[in-house]
């Protein structure tokens, strides 16, 4: 189509217009020269000369007859609203083809001051990158190996699905070591047009988070044979949450802002988390993770994040670690019923022989066979706002909350929410000892868990959620052979509630009235008692039955 | 002295697998509940193995023991010896009485046993509630229940269905005090004839023996049968 235009603009100018651009030479000689709009008669665009001299006020050229789109998404951006006409920008008789202006000409002293880690920023981008609206944006990773050199598929895409993910790139940098002289080019190319120019610089979270910019990562390894592979972006933009969200995070509720940690403009590393994080990065320290300098702390805690560590369940503390420990259901077949354990138990439970596990309680609702933990929202629509869950629980207000007073609850959430609520359970570390260097330890041994004796019995909590957070209460005793909570409970433990000698002794001293009481608070318990009891009685009888058949004989 | 064959062969052998299985079942069934066993019998410590090979031994055993039940059932229905020793039948009820009236009291005044077994029926009617109870009632719950608790997470669902692995765990564990019960009654049970070994050695050869007097009132009672039958 433009090129009909100028066609037509060619043949009007010299069959049309009544003034040939020659004769504008006479007086406007250095346009003469001119290298962009060669090709169009002055008058296209100056219209309204029809004769020579021609009146001193001519209207001004409209560049929008053949730039129409263009001039439309100029309109669009900032630089129109400033009242910036296209020549401030382009030389329209210029005799340089082509080129726009430069955005430093007249930016000259930027200083991009607000602007984190600057000077990474403008090396590896272009003006357009934040500053524009972007048609297409992308990071490309080219890795050249050195000549002769290999790596196979395999070695940057381990699990061989064409998605490179942040723990496969990483193996993949720390294999390219081995090669002298490799190169890794990281180009950061976006492609926008110059003309529309946002009033305000693109959000940090369009890249670090919503990724709506360099949304894609594709790495290109050049050797002998090349090949590609999608990256997932964060591998280059790191995630980060929004300023927005940052308030929110245990960080930020602490007080830390963001110059406290990003000092510089290096990479993060674990000076800066000693600086608070002492004594636990003491007992880190020595622990095989950072012994074999695998990992930083922030592979394993997000700085960023919005939920504590404690607030996350079994599942979302795995996960942490499969990130790296891939094949962790493999390394487990050992364990009867793998995949069950892996429900209830997180890696630490067992991987790290320092730190404190309990039982922990939690409410659940259980619909169509999907589990989910109740979350405060339901808790406040039932109960009203600001709701405490613990002082409706906990009638007697003390600091402990008795397997009772939990089976009551449950059963009068049941009437309130539905009946698919259960108190579900799992065993996790509460307090954290930083080493976890206990591994292949292979706990063979059932009993260590599935005894009464385990150590997580004598500390066990029942979490729950609170506006913003989550809370821990201690629980007394040992809910699981509590009546009430015996039915509420759907957690799949076998071996809970053996009967002690306690039981059996308490249970003898007991005044009539009281015993049947305390025989119902034993719950399952009851069924070994009669049986141990029937069982005694049984041989005694018969013993007794035998002694007089030898008798009678006689 | 006369020999009265009881036993089938398939019977007999059936037999003493089963009893290899349910003694094995029962003695892990025991470390399984009470996992500190091995603790407490410090001195048999070395005979009690590791509580995983307990489980797997347990499971293994257990899928044993449904065959084994799986056979049972089908040849005492298919050999038509379900029909002819476990029906219950309207002389029993009165025998019954007498029946345990000869175990409580009879047996210590010199009484003679009541019921006399013959191949066309060897159960006197406490055994024909024993043997039904524990091979139709007990021993199918527990097989059932047995094979849900062998693979937890692949039968999840219908364990959730029957009310969850804890109500399933305590129906599997009542069952097996209830087995044990009958165990100690059997074995027991097996010396009172006229003499300590002669129930044990009809299961080895299928042969029982049973005294002359026996014989002569077995012969009466025929009579007597015949006598019936005949009005």
């Amino acid at each position: 189509m433009p090129i009909l235009i100028i066609i037509f603009l060619m043949l009007s100018s010299s069959v049309g217009a009544a003034v040939p651009s020659d004769d504008c030479f006479n007086c406007h000689e250095d346009f003469k020269k001119r290298t962009t709009h060669q090709n169009i008669s002055c008058t296209a665009c100056h219209v309204g000369i029809n004769q020579i001299p021609h009146s001193e006020k001519l209207a001004s050229p409209a560049c929008n007859a053949c730039h129409h789109k263009t001039v439309e998404r100029y309109s669009a951006g900032i630089h129109k609203s400033k009242g910036l006409d296209c020549n401030q920008c382009h030389e329209i008789h210029g005799e340089k083809k082509g080129k726009g202006a430069d955005c430093v000409l007249c930016h000259l002293d930027v200083s991009h001051k607000a602007l984190p880690s600057k000077g990474k920023h403008l090396a590896a981008l272009n003006c357009v990158a934040c500053h524009g609206k972007l048609d297409k944006s992308g990071i490309t990773a080219t890795v050249t190996l050195p000549k002769g050199a290999t790596l196979e598929r395999k070695a940057v895409d381990r699990d061989g699905n064409g998605f490179t993910n942040p723990a496969e790139w990483h193996a993949f940098e720390a294999q390219l070591e081995k090669f002298k002289g490799y190169k890794l080019e990281k180009q950061y190319w976006a492609y926008g047009d110059h003309h529309e120019v946002m009033p305000k610089a693109a959000d940090c979270g369009e890249c670090h988070e919503k990724r709506t910019r360099f949304g894609g990562a594709v790495g290109r390894i050049t050797n002998k044979t090349s090949y590609s592979v999608k990256i997932t972006p964060s591998v280059f933009i790191p995630e980060f949450p929004s300023i927005r969200e940052f308030p929110k995070t245990v960080h930020g509720q602490k007080g830390v802002r963001c110059n406290d940690c990003h000092t510089s403009m290096d990479k993060m590393t674990d000076k800066v988390c000693v600086r608070c994080h002492e004594q636990v990065y003491h007992t880190y320290e020595k622990s095989i993770h950072a012994k074999k300098g695998a990992t930083s702390c922030i592979d394993c805690h997000n700085p960023h994040l919005i939920k504590t560590y404690k607030e996350f369940n079994a599942k979302e503390r795995i996960a942490l670690c499969s990130r790296c420990h891939k094949d962790f259901i493999s390394r487990h077949e050992w364990l009867p019923n793998t995949t069950l354990h892996f429900d209830y138990l997180e890696c630490t439970t067992c991987h790290s022989p320092g730190s404190e596990k309990s039982m922990v309680f939690f409410f659940a609702d259980k619909k169509d066979n999907k589990k989910t933990a109740l979350q405060y929202e339901t808790i406040e629509r039932v109960f009203g706002k600001d709701v405490h869950l613990k002082s409706i629980i906990n009638t007697d207000m003390e600091h402990i909350v008795t397997g009772e007073e939990i089976g009551r609850f449950v059963v009068d959430l049941r009437k309130k929410i539905g009946k698919g609520i259960y108190v579900d359970a799992e065993i996790i570390v509460t307090k954290v000892h930083h080493d976890f260097s206990g591994m292949r330890l292979k706990e063979r041994n059932c009993v260590t868990c599935h005894s009464p004796e385990a150590q997580f019995y004598s500390s066990i909590y029942l979490i729950l959620p609170e506006k913003d957070r989550y809370i821990y209460v201690p629980v007394k005793g040992t809910p699981l052979s509590s009546y009430p909570l015996g039915l509420a409970l759907d957690i799949y433990l076998l071996g809970e509630e053996k009967i002690t000698k306690d039981d059996f002794y308490a249970l003898i001293g007991k005044a009539p009235k009281d015993l049947v009481a305390s025989a119902k608070s034993l719950g399952f318990k009851l069924i070994d008692l009669l049986g141990m009891i029937l069982v005694i009685l049984m041989i005694l009888l018969l013993l007794v039955h035998a002694m007089l058949r030898i008798v009678v004989k006689q | 002295m006369k020999k009265v064959f009881l036993h089938t062969p398939t019977i007999r052998i059936w037999h003493w697998i089963n009893a290899m299985l349910v003694i094995v079942l029962m003695i892990t069934g025991i470390q399984l509940r009470v996992p500190g066993v091995k603790e407490i019998s410090s001195g048999l410590a070395f005979l009690i193995p590791e509580y995983s090979v307990t489980v797997l031994i347990h499971i293994y055993f257990g899928y044993g023991m449904s065959l084994s039940f799986l056979f049972w059932l089908l040849y005492i229905i298919v050999s038509g010896s379900f029909r002819t020793h476990y029906i219950w039948r309207t002389a029993d009820l009165p025998a019954m009485g007498k029946q345990g009236y000869y175990y409580l009291v009879g047996i210590f005044k010199g009484s003679e046993n009541p019921f006399i077994p013959t191949s066309d029926g060897k159960f006197n009617p406490l055994q024909k509630i024993a043997y039904g109870f524990v091979m139709l009632v007990i021993t199918p719950v527990m097989v059932i229940t047995g094979i849900l608790f062998s693979n937890i997470f692949f039968f999840r669902s219908i364990i959730d269905r029957l009310g969850g692995i804890r109500l399933l765990d305590a129906v599997h564990v009542v069952t097996s005090y209830l087995f044990l019960l009958y165990l100690i009654l059997h074995l027991y049970m097996c010396t009172m004839s006229h003499h300590v070994f002669v129930h044990i050695k009809a299961m080895i050869t299928g042969f029982e023996e049973i005294p002359d007097e026996f014989n002569a009132k077995q012969q009466a009672a025929e009579r007597e049968d015949k006598c019936e039958s005949q009005q």
